[in-house]
C-alpha cells in the first residue's frame, strides 16, 4: 500500500460514521445501506489516487458515497433515491462537513433510552428491534397508526431533549 | 412550511410512512436551505443511533 492509500485509509476511518449516517438518510433498509457502505469502503480505497488532500476528506468521501447510492439501485433495477437531486445535494452538504456536530452528545442516548417510561421503552422496541412500521405496531396494539406515529415522534423529541440536557449540563463548569 | 408540517414530514420519513407526494414535499423543503438539511441531518443520526442502542440492549443480559 503506498503512501497516499495509507492515508486516505486512516482518514476514511474517522469519516465512517457520517458516511454511514449519509447513507441512512437516503436508503432506509439497514441491510441496503450495509451494502452500499462496504461498496463506498472499496471504492473510497480503489479512488485514493484522485483524493486532493487539500480538500475536506468527509466531502469527498460522502460524494463516493453518493455514486454508490447511484450504482446500487441500478444494479437492482430501481431508478433513483427518493429524493430529487437538489435534496440529495442538500443532504450530501449536511453530511459532508469535516467537523460534524458533536456525535459524542449521542453518546448517552443510552441512558436516555433507559430513563423512558415502560411503555415508550416498548414502542421504541417494537419500531427498532423488530423492525414495524406505525401501521405494523398500531395492529398489535390494537391502536390507529398515526396515534402510533405520534407516540413514536413524542418519544423521539424526549430523547432529543434527554441527550442535549445531559450534554449541556456535562458542558457546565 | 409551518415547522410542525417540516417535522411530520421528517419524522414520516424515518419511519418509512410518506408518499411519494409527501418525500418530493420533504425534498423541497430539505433544498431550500442549509438549516434545514443539517436538521434533517442530526434528526438521521439520532434514530440511526437509537436503532443501535435498542439493538445492542437486546444482546445484553438481563
Amino acid at each position: 500500500m503506498d503512501e497516499r492509500t495509507r492515508e486516505v485509509a486512516r482518514r476514511w476511518a474517522l469519516a465512517v460514521p457520517a458516511v454511514s449516517a449519509f447513507l441512512a438518510a437516503l436508503l432506509r433498509d439497514a441491510h441496503d445501506r450495509d451494502d452500499v457502505l462496504q461498496e463506498t469502503a472499496v471504492a473510497v480505497l480503489e479512488s485514493a489516487g484522485r483524493y486532493d488532500p487539500a480538500r475536506p476528506f468527509v466531502g469527498w468521501a460522502v460524494a463516493v458515497a453518493r455514486n454508490q447510492v447511484l450504482v446500487f439501485l441500478r444494479k437492482r433495477g430501481r431508478a433513483r433515491v427518493a429524493f430529487d437531486s437538489a435534496a440529495v445535494d442538500a443532504v450530501a452538504r449536511a453530511f459532508g462537513d469535516d467537523a460534524p456536530p458533536d456525535d459524542r452528545r449521542l453518546d448517552r442516548l443510552r441512558d436516555c433510552f433507559a430513563a423512558l417510561d415502560p411503555k415508550a421503552r416498548d414502542l421504541c422496541r417494537l419500531r427498532y428491534e423488530t423492525d414495524l412500521k406505525p401501521a405494523a405496531i398500531g395492529a398489535r396494539l390494537g391502536l390507529d397508526p398515526n396515534t402510533v406515529a405520534k407516540a413514536l415522534q413524542r418519544v423521539r423529541d424526549r430523547l432529543r431533549d434527554c441527550v442535549d440536557r445531559k450534554a449541556a449540563a456535562e458542558a457546565a463548569p | 412550511m409551518s415547522h410542525d408540517r417540516a417535522d411530520d414530514l421528517v419524522h414520516g420519513y424515518l419511519d418509512g410512512t410518506l408518499t411519494p407526494a409527501e418525500v418530493a414535499e420533504l425534498g423541497t423543503w430539505l433544498a431550500a436551505s442549509a438549516a434545514n438539511a443539517a436538521a434533517f441531518a442530526d434528526a438521521v443520526r439520532l434514530d440511526d443511533r437509537l436503532r443501535d442502542v435498542i439493538r445492542a440492549d437486546v444482546g445484553r443480559p438481563a
